[in-house]
């Protein structure tokens, strides 16, 4: 199963390259994902459902940065493979208490200016959500990939697959109230997949009804 | 209708302030019932908007205890792991920190993941998937929620790990012992009642006031106020008013705030309590004060009254003045006073003007009744003179009464020179007293003072003035006795030629007698005529020695007054106007005694006297004829006699009516002769057949020579002129013997016989040798 996972993994790696290097010459084929209003979900991560196993998660080394600038998470989607792992290196000069409860990896970390962590290590695939236990404002997700068929959507909310069809999990944090929400779509052949999905707000993140902004975060 | 001068100013004064009170009264009422309810009604907007605000504060407060328990990572911890034990735990130890009265926790969908207390059951919906979905779009939600029979305010927050996992729930009881502390900050009571259509009335289901007292509160209701209820309202005393809710409650909850209105109306009704005291006395101030004024006004009206009632009844002495402080009673009370004073003028003038006497001046007869009444009274004695100007009538007569006046003025204006008080009390009679006796001598000046001749322009009047002197009250006690006696001791002095008479009780008795008589004979002739009787005295013819008539003489014997002489009683008799009756009296015992004599065969004639008023009655003389008539009888059965002075009043009458007599066939003699003025004229004109001397001269005809003379004189006389004479009062034998021999006709005496009553005459006839 493995293995079978990691030769899919390789095969759409494999296409994923020679798409985009006929996308640049030829034609490869893309997603477009927007919201109603037309508006693109940039970093929307496609997946494949019937993927091949993700051989290559299990290579180490591999290292990603989700950095703390600003009192956010920098990024706010930071899309990983599987095994690999996340240094916090905290550019803020304030402490960050980072933690998430998220099923593939709980974990908390407390980030002190200038002051290296060890990284984390992100073996399990799915959605991590990251947040800071003095900053509630902060949150960010790492999307530990599942397989190699996935991808992720620019800011123009496209995403190139390459020659890939058949059913996807479509997922982005403004999908639902939870963040955790994926939606299903199916990846045809030919030009172009649109994926239209209704764009649900944070809570209180803007609104500011009940006369006050006391349910603001 | 008639009301009094005081019930009028205090039904004046009592209706004005009845009426302002009133209005005030009514004005302060409504006023201050509206502004006591402005007031409350306020009172209760202003406990509305600070309940708003406590409520939002709260609200403000529970967000952010329940936003310390969801931002709580261990909290947020238990519950991404679904750790129940801890989850509960946590519940509990967060809700005792915060002091919620519930905590829950649900999924994003809304079901239940843990209560404490259990009032939601695990797994279970969440029953109110309205909030849940607020609170997933809106990030939280703050609601008034019904739980399980209780009002809650219900915070619920999503909870962050960082992403929204699940949904806190965090409820606060708006208990009693919560209403009761708002009460304390908002002045109100709250009474919070769920609306149940079951039982028509809402259930009270928290409230700041007693649970039985709330109910009554909100099943009254009571939202507005009038003045009634400000007064008399005092079993509810609460005003309410129900509170905006939210939507979640709106249609099962009611609450309502409930001002005491109590405190509040305690001061109007103080006030208005104020009002009506302040109305009541002045009701009763105005009572006392027209009391007051009325009395001010009223008695010296009264005084008025009463001054001028005394004025009616003729009392001028009281003062009728009345100060008052009123200017409109003062001018009455000196119109009063001017009125009076020229009623007492005019009535003093005309009360002078009544005691006087016009002509003279002089008192008048009445006031000086009351003068000389005063006087007794006081035990003064007083000498009185009645003047009398003798003659008055005459005097007018002959100088006209114009010239009478100038008399009396005179003679009273002399009287006044005298020092006394003098009044006219009519005709020519003045009475003057004094207290200071005059004696004999000054009585003499006064009276020559009076009689001094008085000369006018034109003439000289003598006046003789007669004094009657009395003294009081020896002679008088009294004005009326006074007076009477002078009547007739002027009358007195008027017949005789005294000027001075002094009063003495003779004449008083003589008056007296006099009344007596008039008074007795007239009884007798109305009633008891056998109180008279006839006697009749024998005339003998001289020369044949027989009786040849009878004079029929009168007798009265008064049971009262004793015997009475006639000369007396004929002559009061004339005077008092009745002698007529008894001379018909006279006619019929004589024409009853002429028939007796003629019964024995004896046939004299007796002679009637006739006075001068008979011979005037013509009536008279003609029933002595019918009478003489009737029984049979001729004019010559009975001859008559009258007094010679009988003729001085009316001659012509009186021989007129004795000439028709003598025609009739009677035989007149003339009584009395001698003694009066009678004329030898009338002698020889008279239609007489005899006369009669006067008794007079016969009486001591055997002495005295000049009797003698006269009687001789007159037989001659009679001679000449053909008349019979009969000498009256022959005593004795020589009378009788000189009578006879110088020729005298008949004699008529004691010599003979007394005068005879009929009987007595009867028998003596039948002895005598006259007969």
């Amino acid at each position: 199963m493995q293995s079978t996972n990691f030769r899919c993994m390789t095969i759409i790696y494999i296409m994923w390259l020679i798409g985009g290097f006929l996308s640049e010459s030829s034609h490869a084929a893309s997603v477009l994902v927007t919201d109603e209003q037309g508006k693109p979900f940039a970093n929307a991560v496609i997946s494949l459902t019937k993927a091949l196993p993700n051989s290559t998660s299990t290579q180490p080394g591999s290292t990603a940065v989700m950095d703390q600038l600003e009192k956010q998470f920098s990024p706010t989607i930071l899309v990983v493979d599987q095994g690999t792992t996340v240094v916090f290196p905290n550019s803020d000069n304030i402490r960050h208490h980072v933690y998430s409860f998220s099923e593939p990896k709980p974990f908390e970390i407390k980030l002190y200016a200038n002051e290296s962590v060890p990284p984390i290590l992100f073996d399990k695939p799915g959605i991590v959500v990251l947040g800071c236990n003095i900053h509630d404002s902060m949150l960010g997700f790492i999307y530990v990939k599942e397989s190699k068929q996935v991808w992720v959507t620019n800011e123009q909310g496209i995403a190139d697959i390459g020659e890939a069809i058949g059913e996807v999990t479509i997922w982005h944090p403004d999908f639902s109230v939870d963040h955790l929400q994926r939606m299903s779509g199916n990846l045809v052949a030919g030009n172009p997949n649109e994926f239209t999905f209704s764009r649900v707000l944070p809570p209180a993140a803007h609104k500011k009804t009940f006369g006050s902004s006391k349910f603001n975060r | 209708m008639v009301i009094s001068l005081r019930k009028s100013i205090f039904q004046l004064l009592f209706f004005g302030v009845f009426i302002t009170a009133s209005l005030i009264l009514v004005n302060v009422w409504t006023v201050t019932s509206k502004a006591a309810f402005n007031q409350v009604t306020k009172n209760i907007d202003v406990a509305n908007i600070v309940l708003q605000q406590l409520m939002s504060e709260r609200s403000e407060q529970l967000l952010n205890s329940a936003r310390v328990l969801t931002d709580d990572f261990g909290f947020k911890q238990a519950v991404a792991t679904g750790d129940h034990a801890t989850i509960q735990s946590v519940l509990e130890n967060h809700s005792q920190r915060i002091n919620a009265d519930f905590m829950v926790i649900t999924d994003l969908s809304g079901k239940v993941i843990e209560s404490q207390p259990v009032l939601f059951s695990k797994g279970a919906e969440f029953p109110f998937p309205g909030i849940v979905r607020n609170v997933i779009e809106n990030g939280g939600s703050d609601d008034a929620l019904i739980v399980k029979g209780g009002l809650y305010q219900v915070i619920m927050l999503p909870v962050y790990a960082p992403n929204p996992i699940a949904i806190a729930g965090i409820g606060f009881l708006n208990g009693d012992a919560f209403l009761e502390q708002v009460k304390s900050i908002i002045q109100a009571d709250i009474i919070v009642s769920l609306q149940s259509e079951e039982m028509h009335q809402d259930i009270v289901l928290h409230s700041s006031l007693p649970f039985q007292e709330a109910h009554r509160v909100i099943t009254s209701n009571q939202q507005t106020l009038n003045w009634f209820d400000v007064t008399f309202f005092h079993r509810n005393p609460y005003l309410t008013r129900q509170i905006e809710l939210p939507d979640s409650i709106r249609d099962e909850v009611t609450i309502t705030l409930a001002v005491d209105v109590s405190s509040h109306f305690e001061n109007f009704s103080a006030l208005q309590f104020s009002i009506l005291l302040i109305s009541l006395l002045a009701i009763a101030g105005s009572l006392l004060f027209s009391m007051f004024m009325a009395r001010r006004v009223s008695k010296p009206v009264a005084n008025l009254v009463a001054a001028a009632n005394q004025l009616a009844s003729g009392d001028y002495e009281n003062s009728v003045r009345t100060q008052g402080k009123l200017r409109e009673i003062n001018a009455l009370s000196d119109a009063f006073v001017s009125m009076k004073d020229r009623i007492q003028q005019r009535e003093s003038r005309i009360l002078a003007q009544s005691r006087l006497d016009l002509l003279t001046g002089l008192f008048n007869r009445g006031h000086m009744e009351t003068l000389i009444e005063q006087q007794l009274t006081a035990g003064e004695h007083l000498q009185v003179i009645g003047i009398n100007i003798r003659d008055f009538r005459t005097f007018n007569d002959l100088y006209g009464y114009s010239n009478g006046d100038t008399c009396i003025k005179t003679v009273a204006d002399r009287t006044q020179q005298w020092p006394g008080t003098a009044a006219r009390l009519s005709g020519g009679e003045l009475v003057w007293f004094t207290t200071l006796p005059l004696n004999q001598e000054q009585i003499k000046q006064f009276h020559s003072a009076l009689e001094q001749p008085i000369i006018t322009e034109e003439l000289v009047m003598p006046v003789k003035v007669v004094f009657t002197i009395f003294h009081c009250p020896d002679d008088a006690n009294n004005t009326q006795d006074l007076f009477r006696q002078m009547n007739i001791l002027l009358d007195e002095a008027e017949k005789g030629s005294t000027w001075l008479l002094y009063f003495n009780n003779e004449v008083e008795a003589r008056y007296l007698r006099r009344l007596n008589i008039i008074t007795e004979l007239k009884r007798v002739l109305q009633t008891q005529q056998d109180e008279l009787s006839l006697v009749y005295q024998p005339k003998v013819d001289l020369q044949s020695r027989k009786v040849t008539g009878l004079e029929a003489l009168i007798r009265w014997n008064s049971k009262v007054l004793g015997f009475v002489p006639p000369d007396e009683f004929i002559g009061i008799a004339e005077q008092a106007g009745f002698i007529e009756q008894i001379t018909d009296w006279v006619f019929h015992q004589v024409v009853k005694d002429v028939l007796t004599l003629k019964e024995n065969n004896i046939s004299i004639q007796p002679a009637i006297n006739l006075s001068t008023q008979d011979i005037q009655n013509r009536f008279l003389l003609e029933r002595l004829i019918h009478l003489l008539d009737t029984n049979g009888l001729s004019t010559t059965d009975i001859t008559l006699e009258i007094t010679e002075s009988d003729l001085v009043a009316d001659a012509n009458l009186a021989i007129e009516n004795l000439t028709l007599l003598r025609d009739k066939g009677f035989c007149i003699a003339i009584d009395d002769f001698g003694t009066g003025y009678s004329s030898l004229a009338y002698l020889k004109h008279l239609p007489v057949t005899a006369i009669k001397i006067d008794k007079s001269f016969v009486l001591n005809l055997s002495s005295d020579t000049d009797d003698q003379q006269i009687v001789h004189t007159v037989l001659s006389l009679s001679n000449i002129f053909d008349l019979k004479v009969v000498a009256e009062g022959v005593e004795d034998a020589e009378a009788m013997q000189l009578l006879t021999e110088w020729g005298c006709d008949t004699a008529q005496g004691y010599f003979i016989t007394r005068p005879l009553s009929l009987p007595d005459l009867i028998s003596w006839l039948e002895n005598t040798e006259y007969f």
